[in-house]
């Protein structure tokens, strides 16, 4: 983990977001999001479009009972 | 064996032997005394007598072959001994310190003392050996006689090397030597935790076996010796690391002082050890650290004769690298080995050709046993090839053997039946259960839970909310603030518990971070909230557990709550609450926990026994942090009772209470608190002498929050004998714990083993297992996975991290950050943090956090946070218009919460770096050095119980100047150190000051006037007077001399 080491961000069936370093393979429910860069990059990106950390499911029942 | 021997001649009388002081490193040798062994093969079968005379001739040829070693008296270097014949065999330093004899198969067997002949020495005296026997005695007649010049003698080559280290330039190469010394702290440790991974030595395991020896290859045979040296070193230096957890190690490297030109030819004891420091930084490569090695020990062999005296043999770590040659003299070489017997452990490394035989020498490797001594070996032979084959492979990223299974632990079955299940349906099942039961007592006032429910019901009937809301609780009292924590989950949001003392800044900028939508607060505090921006306020009146009981009204308010939440609009995968950690940039973080974490770790907690209807827990952790959740809602959901201190009690006299049984601590089943704590209870309650009056109580004892010691055991077990013992680990994003155990006395002190739907993985820079005893990074998987932080996705997707051991898709692992290692009972044991963060008191504290605060002052340019004796200390550099005060500085970081807030503040020049560039913590300097001034004018103590009273906060603070108006907490002081003082007058002055009053009374003039009122004997003023007298006398009789000292510190 030098500090060139790219990163995928990563995200799972209930939309919550990590970081995988790249070409490594993904363990089962987790998917690509389609950026790639360093720790700092991603960590910013996850940053700005994760900003409701409820997981999918318990953020569609909210929806439904709000 | 048939040894060569020759008897000195009886007819000539013989002459008086002489004596020379031992070479420089003649008397390291006496410390780590290797022996070397060389077995080699003449071309022609050699016999006995042959090899004898040629024993002989090479034996009058050099003195140091003749030279015995006499212990000094006094313990000090011995005294060289040259006899002018040979010395009859022995095995003390007083015999001849080497033999040469016959072995089976015509071979020749050498083998010397390091006290006489190093590895390259015994080569010399072969080659010696060699050339009489080719030559025959003929020869050695011939040359006797022609008075040509003998060799140089090993006791001139001493003399001289003495001589030189009398050289400034010697003094100069020998201080950067000293620096290199510096952290052999790291490397003890590192041997005792490498010695704790061996089983227990019992009569059965205890018969020697052959030690293990491990091979590594070398991509050929002309691969330069410099290289082979630093790559297997290095392998070293980072299998140690590996195992033992240090960022830093020093260790001693023998090193051989024929690199001198004119020490060539040189028949003597010519190794010294020379140390070689190393630090690990993730992300290093092996390139790295071989280069470093490399360069490192280049410099040393430019200047060995200056450095040799100063040796690092006694230095727990050592290496030492030897080079076989094929042939000595025209005799090949069958074997070279070397066996030391110095401090520590050693890695002897013997190359041949293209083979490297790795061996594991010294005092400890005995102990280790040859499961472990293999293992080490393995690491280091992986590290070495993949340093040779894969030089880029980060250092914390090699693959040492095979992984150790995941401790991993299934839901327990109380979990499981509660799986669906909120934290407040449990407590609303416990109160239909036992509605008269008590579910909270606090001193004289309890609240059955039929109370406590109704109470909370009309509560939350109040607050609108929706699921998800964050609720603030800012409330005083601690009765009034359970009732309004379980008000906010029963309107189906989520609880923050504030703490009212904190700052309004800190206050505020907590509810924004959270996105507080509403806040429970008393009259009195929200008046301190200022504008409730973005949030309702509800005002909470006192809960004084008289008045209705409101048992029909509350089970109404239960029916209207279900009615409004539906069907299925809420879960148990809601949150339950928000708890704010120290977050390392400077901003706290804000931990979100749902229901099914908290109920899966309750439902082990009943199933561990640690809770159930007759529980009687003390919630003596402050309600902000993670501890609380398991003192109150532990009792809570099963029908057990929650005993709260009142506002003002010390967490001390109510655990001291429980332990003794007095009181209110009669009725206690279970305690929980942080190691610190329960050792100063514990030593309040020891008798000063001898052994301790057991208590007779069955507490259930649950210690976590910081590392357990085996002594904080060992004295728990003996003051209460029928106590159970709990170590718990886990960080509040795991939900209170992932980890627990009994302990019993004598036990190695580990984390535990899982709690329920709990799996713990050690896993290396790549993520990787690693093999049992390699420390790693501790992740944890499971139930207690928290969501992550509010609102930070960034920081949550850093620390949360896809589960790749998992069988649940999807699954999570969170990334403690502390660095563990699988140990011999197989459970994992803690070694340290991967990053800066700090337990102070059982506090979790980001260095960062307060670094960041520091910043903001105008006159601080540059600031380092850390520990010191459980103690924050700040070390900062001024602006160029000087240091702020301390009152300033304290002043300054009242934003941060009173426990992060640092005791001492101490001004550098400048912030010590690594090589690396980054703060080199070992180097700022002690505290007590450098404290800065407290700022306002010095008032000197002006009376004798004054002089007392500081005379005792410089024992218990460490201060060096103590005034009449200064702060116990301004120099560092807090209630333990209170709790000190109390101890310490009661010894001086047999007299009892009540804790609660000292608190109260923060500068040495309110101490000595609580002193005074507390006199009732006379027993103070009467100490006090006799200390003034002595104390007079004293400085009578040092003025002049501290002047002195002054000046000298000035220079």
């Amino acid at each position: 983990m030098s500090e060139s080491t790219l990163y995928d961000v990563v995200l799972n069936d209930e939309e919550q977001y990590s970081l995988w370093e790249a070409e490594r393979e993904l363990p089962a429910g987790w998917h690509r999001e389609g950026t790639r860069g360093s720790r700092e990059e991603c960590v910013a990106h996850i940053d700005r479009i994760w900003t409701d950390i409820r997981p999918r499911s318990v953020r569609e029942r909210h929806a439904r009972h709000a | 064996m048939n040894t060569a021997t020759s008897t000195a001649d009886a007819k000539t009388p013989a002459p008086a032997a002489e004596t020379f002081r031992a070479g420089p490193h003649q008397h390291d040798a006496t410390r780590d005394d290797t022996v070397t062994t060389l077995v080699l093969r003449a071309p022609a079968p050699v016999t006995g007598a042959e090899l004898a005379a040629a024993v002989e001739t090479v034996t009058r040829r050099y003195e140091v072959l003749r030279t015995a070693l006499v212990p000094s008296p006094a313990g000090g270097a011995p005294t060289q001994r040259v006899s002018p014949g040979p010395l009859p065999g022995g095995p003390d330093g007083a015999g001849r310190l080497w033999t040469a004899a016959p072995a089976a198969g015509g071979r020749i067997e050498l083998t010397a003392s390091a006290r006489v002949l190093d590895a390259e020495g015994l080569w010399l005296l072969a080659g010696e050996l060699a050339r009489e026997l080719e030559a025959g005695p003929a020869a050695a007649a011939q040359r006797a006689g022609t008075g040509e010049d003998g060799p140089l003698q090993y006791v001139d080559v001493a003399e001289w090397l003495h001589e030189v280290l009398a050289d400034p330039e010697a003094a100069e190469a020998r201080a950067s030597q000293k620096k290199a010394h510096g952290g052999y702290d790291d490397a003890e440790e590192t041997v005792a935790r490498v010695r704790s991974l061996a089983p227990a030595r019992t009569a059965s395991n205890s018969g020697a076996t052959a030690a293990p020896v491990r091979r590594v290859a070398l991509p050929g045979p002309h691969h330069p010796a410099a290289d082979t040296e630093a790559v297997l070193l290095a392998a070293w230096l980072v299998a140690l690391h590996r195992f033992g957890g240090a960022q830093a190690l020093a260790v001693r490297v023998s090193t051989g002082l024929r690199e001198v030109p004119q020490l060539k030819p040189v028949l003597g004891p010519l190794t010294a050890w020379t140390a070689v420091r190393q630090e690990f930084e993730a992300g290093r490569t092996l390139a790295d650290v071989v280069a470093e090695v490399r360069t490192a020990r280049a410099a040393q062999r430019e200047v060995v004769e200056l450095t040799s005296d100063l040796s690092a043999v006694n230095a727990p770590l050592g290496f030492s690298y030897l080079e076989v040659p094929e042939r000595v003299g025209g005799w090949s070489v069958v074997s070279l080995a070397a066996r030391g017997t110095g401090p520590g452990l050693r890695l002897t490394a013997v190359r041949r050709g293209d083979l490297v035989e790795l061996r594991l020498d010294g005092a400890e490797a005995p102990e280790l046993g040859a499961d472990v001594t293999g293992r080490i070996l393995d690491a280091v032979a992986t590290v070495a090839e993949q340093g040779m084959r894969e030089p880029s492979t980060p250092i914390g990223q090699v693959r040492l053997g095979v992984p150790a299974a995941p401790p991993t632990a299934p839901a327990t079955p109380t979990a499981a039946d509660w799986a669906e299940a909120t934290l407040t349906d449990l407590v609303s099942r416990a109160a239909a259960r036992a509605p008269e039961a008590v579910a909270v007592r606090c001193a004289t006032r309890e609240l059955t839970y039929r109370r406590l429910c109704s109470s909370a019901a009309s509560l939350a009937a109040r607050v609108d909310a929706a699921p998800d809301d964050v609720v603030a609780v800012i409330v005083p009292d601690p009765v009034t603030r359970l009732v309004a924590q379980l008000a906010a989950l029963r309107a189906g949001s989520a609880y923050l518990v504030i703490d009212p003392d904190d700052p309004a800044e800190r206050i505020a900028g907590l509810l924004a971070d959270a996105s507080v939508r509403h806040c429970l607060a008393t009259a009195e505090t929200a008046s301190r909230l200022g504008d409730g921006d973005g949030y309702a306020l509800i005002l909470v009146e006192e809960e004084d557990g008289t008045g209705e009981s409101g048992g029909e009204e509350g089970a109404a308010l239960d029916e209207a709550e279900q009615r409004r939440e539906g069907a299925g609009a809420r879960g148990p995968d809601d949150l339950a609450y928000l708890l704010f950690t120290s977050g390392s940039t400077g901003r706290p973080k804000p931990v979100a926990v749902t229901h099914r974490n908290v109920v899966n770790y309750l439902g082990w907690l009943a199933d561990a026994g640690l809770i159930g209807p007759d529980t009687v827990l003390p919630a003596t952790a402050a309600p902000v942090f993670d501890a609380a959740v398991k003192q109150v809602w532990g009792p809570l959901v099963l029908g057990g009772t929650v005993v709260l201190p009142p506002a003002g009690e010390s967490p001390a006299e109510t655990l001291a209470d429980a332990l003794t049984g007095t009181g209110a601590g009669a009725a206690v089943t279970t305690v929980n608190t942080v190691p610190r704590l329960w050792d100063e209870t514990l030593r309040a309650l020891e008798p000063a002498e001898g052994t301790a009056a057991p208590h007779r109580r069955n507490l259930d004892v649950l210690l976590g929050g910081e590392a357990l010691t085996a002594d904080l055991v060992e004295r728990t077990h003996r003051l209460l004998p029928g106590a159970r013992l709990w170590n718990l680990y886990g960080p509040s994003e795991t939900t209170a714990n992932a980890s627990a155990g009994t302990v019993a006395a004598g036990d190695r002190v580990s984390l535990g083993g899982p709690v329920g739907a709990t799996t713990l993985h050690v896993l290396d820079e790549a993520m990787t297992p690693v093999p049992p005893g390699v420390v790693g990074e501790l992740y944890v998987g499971g139930a207690g996975v928290a969501r992550g932080y509010a609102g930070r996705g960034g920081l949550t997707a850093e620390r949360f991290v896809p589960d790749p051991f998992s069988g649940t898709t999807g699954a999570r692992l969170y990334r403690t950050g502390d660095l563990v290692r699988i140990g011999a009972n197989g459970l994992p044991e803690f070694c340290g943090r991967a990053d800066g963060q700090l337990k102070v008191r059982g506090h979790r504290v980001e260095p960062g956090e307060i670094e960041a605060v520091l910043l903001r002052h105008p006159a601080v340019s540059a600031a380092v946070a850390d520990a010191r004796d459980d103690r924050l200390v700040a070390w900062l550099v001024p602006g160029p218009q000087g240091p702020p005060t301390v009152a300033q500085l304290r002043e300054h970081c009242a934003v941060l919460p009173a426990y992060m807030i640092p005791a001492v503040f101490v001004a550098l020049e400048r912030i010590p770096l690594t090589a690396q560039g980054k703060t080199d913590r070992r180097m700022l300097p002690d505290p007590a050095d450098g404290h800065l001034e407290q700022g306002g004018e010095f008032t000197a103590p002006r009376t004798p119980v004054e002089r007392v009273v500081a005379e005792i906060w410089r024992t218990v603070l460490g201060a060096d100047r103590v005034g009449a108006h200064d702060n116990f907490f301004a120099l560092g002081g807090d209630s333990i150190r209170a709790m000190h003082t109390v101890a310490r007058v009661r010894d001086l002055m047999a007299t009892e000051l009540p804790l609660r009053e000292l608190l109260g009374a923060p500068t040495v003039a309110d101490q000595a006037n609580l002193l005074l009122a507390h006199d009732h004997d006379g027993s103070v003023r009467e100490f006090a007077e006799a200390f003034a007298a002595l104390d007079e006398d004293a400085e009578a009789r040092t003025t002049s001399g501290s002047t002195d000292d002054a000046t000298e510190d000035q220079t």
